[in-house]
C-alpha cells in the first residue's frame, strides 16, 4: 500500500519501496550497523544485504495517516545493541519524516545477527 | 616534571579527569550537535557513557593498565548512550585491546592503543563519515604514533596530540557540509577534545579525584595554558533549532 499526499492541485503517491529504501539507507548509515538482514524462506539462514537490495530487510505498513516500519538488522559484535537499536529508530524516524514528509507511527527493530 | 610511564592508578586518574572535564563542558558540546540528527544531546550522551565507564573502574580495588582499560571498555559498552556514546565505547574498546597484557605503558604504547581505538571505531560502521569524531580520533592517533617516536615525556606528548586534535576539529566543517552550513565544528570531536584535555590534567601529581566536585573556574583556565585559545568556541550562537518530539 502506497502513501498518498494530496493538495489542491493533485496528489503525490509514494510507494512503499521508496519508504523501505530510505529507511534501509538511514539504518545502514547508523553507527554499529553492518548490514540489513533477510531470512531465506528455504533454510531460515540470515543473509547480509548490502546497498543494492537492502529494502529486502525492511517492511513498511501504512496505518491511518502514517507508517509503521520494521527493520531487520545485523550489528557489529562488541557494541551496545540497545544503544544502536535506539539510534536506528531515531534516525529512521527523523529521516522518513523530514525527507518524505509522512508521519512515522512506530519503528520496530529486530536484530537478526551479529558480525564477529 | 617528566612522566615517562603510566601505571593503572594514573590511568584511572586520567579517566576520572576526562569525565570531570566532559561533565563540566557537556552543554557546550550539546550546542554543537547538528549531525546526524540535530537533537542536541551529544555532550550529555558522551558524559553518561563516561560515567558508566567510571562506575565500572571504581569497582577495581587496584589494577594495572590492562585491567583499568578493560573496565572502562566494559563500563562504556554497558552504559553507551546515543551515537556518540557508542562510538566512544568503541574507541575505548580498541584502546583496551591495544593495551592488552601491559602493566604500565610508555608514550609509544599509548599511541599504539590510540591507533587501535581508532581502527576499532572505524570497523563498526558501513560508511564512516569524515568530519566527525571518527576523523578526529583517527588523525590524532596517526600523528600520535609519530610524536611518540621522538617524545617519551607524557606531558609534552599530550600537549602535542591535543594541538593536533584541535587542528583536525577546526577542519571538520570543511569535511562535512552540514557542519559548514550550521557554522559549527563537530560535537563528538569537541567531546573527544575535552576528554583529552581532562586526561592531560591528571598528569600533574596533585589531582583531585572527587567526581562530585566540579572543576573550579581557575582550574579550567589553568588547563588552557596550552598554547591555543578557546575563545572561538564561546562565540558559537544558535545555528539551528532543536525540537523535542515526545511521543
Amino acid at each position: 500500500m502506497a502513501v498518498k499526499k494530496t493538495n489542491s492541485l493533485g496528489e503525490i503517491v509514494i510507494s512503499e519501496d521508496v519508504i523501505a529504501t530510505l529507511a534501509g539507507i538511514s539504518a545502514i548509515e547508523c553507527y554499529g550497523i553492518v548490514g540489513m538482514a533477510s531470512k531465506r524462506a528455504t533454510d531460515g539462514l540470515v543473509e547480509l544485504l548490502g546497498y543494492d537490495n537492502l529494502s529486502k530487510g525492511v517492511k513498511v505498513f501504512t496505518q491511518d495517516n502514517g507508517v509503521v516500519i520494521n527493520l531487520y538488522i545485523i550489528v557489529e559484535y562488541g557494541i551496545s545493541i540497545a544503544a544502536v537499536g535506539k539510534n536506528v529508530i531515531e534516525t529512521v524516524k527523523y529521516n522518513v519524516e523530514n525527507i518524505i514528509g509522512i508521519i512515522v507511527k512506530k519503528v520496530d527493530i529486530t536484530v537478526e545477527g551479529i558480525r564477529v | 616534571m617528566r612522566l615517562e610511564l603510566i601505571d593503572g592508578n594514573k590511568l584511572k586518574e586520567m579517566f576520572y579527569a576526562s569525565a570531570q572535564m566532559l561533565e563540566k563542558n557537556k552543554q557546550k558540546v550539546n550546542s554543537l550537535n547538528v549531525f546526524p540528527v540535530p537533537d542536541g544531546d551529544t555532550g550529555t550522551n558522551m558524559c553518561l557513557t563516561m560515567m558508566s565507564a567510571i562506575k565500572e573502574v571504581k569497582t577495581l580495588a587496584n589494577g594495572n593498565v590492562t585491567q583499568v582499560a578493560d573496565a572502562v571498555s566494559r563500563g562504556s559498552l554497558k552504559g553507551a548512550r546515543g551515537n556518540s556514546g557508542v562510538i566512544l565505547s568503541q574507541l575505548f574498546r580498541g584502546f583496551a585491546k591495544g593495551l592488552k597484557g601491559e602493566q604500565v605503558i610508555n608514550t609509544r604504547k599509548y599511541a599504539e592503543a590510540l591507533k587501535a581505538g581508532a581502527d576499532t571505531s572505524y570497523k563498526a560502521v558501513m560508511k564512516p563519515v569524515e568530519g566527525t569524531m571518527l576523523t578526529v580520533a583517527r588523525i590524532t592517533a596517526e600523528e600520535a604514533e609519530k610524536i611518540a617516536q621522538g617524545c617519551s615525556d607524557f606531558n609534552v606528548f599530550f600537549k602535542e596530540i591535543i594541538k593536533i586534535a584541535k587542528r583536525v576539529l577546526d577542519k571538520t566543517p570543511d569535511m562535512l557540509a552540514v557542519l559548514k552550513q550550521a557554522g559549527v565544528v563537530d560535537a563528538g570531536g569537541m567531546g573527544l577534545l575535552f576528554i583529552m584535555l581532562g586526561a592531560s590534567n591528571a598528569l600533574k601529581e596533585d589531582f583531585d579525584q572527587d567526581l562530585d566536585l566540579p572543576l573550579t573556574e581557575d582550574e579550567i583556565i589553568a588547563t588552557s595554558e596550552l598554547d591555543f585559545s578557546q575563545e572561538g568556541l564561546g562565540e558559537i550562537g544558535e545555528g539551528y533549532c532543536t525540537e523535542f518530539l515526545i511521543p
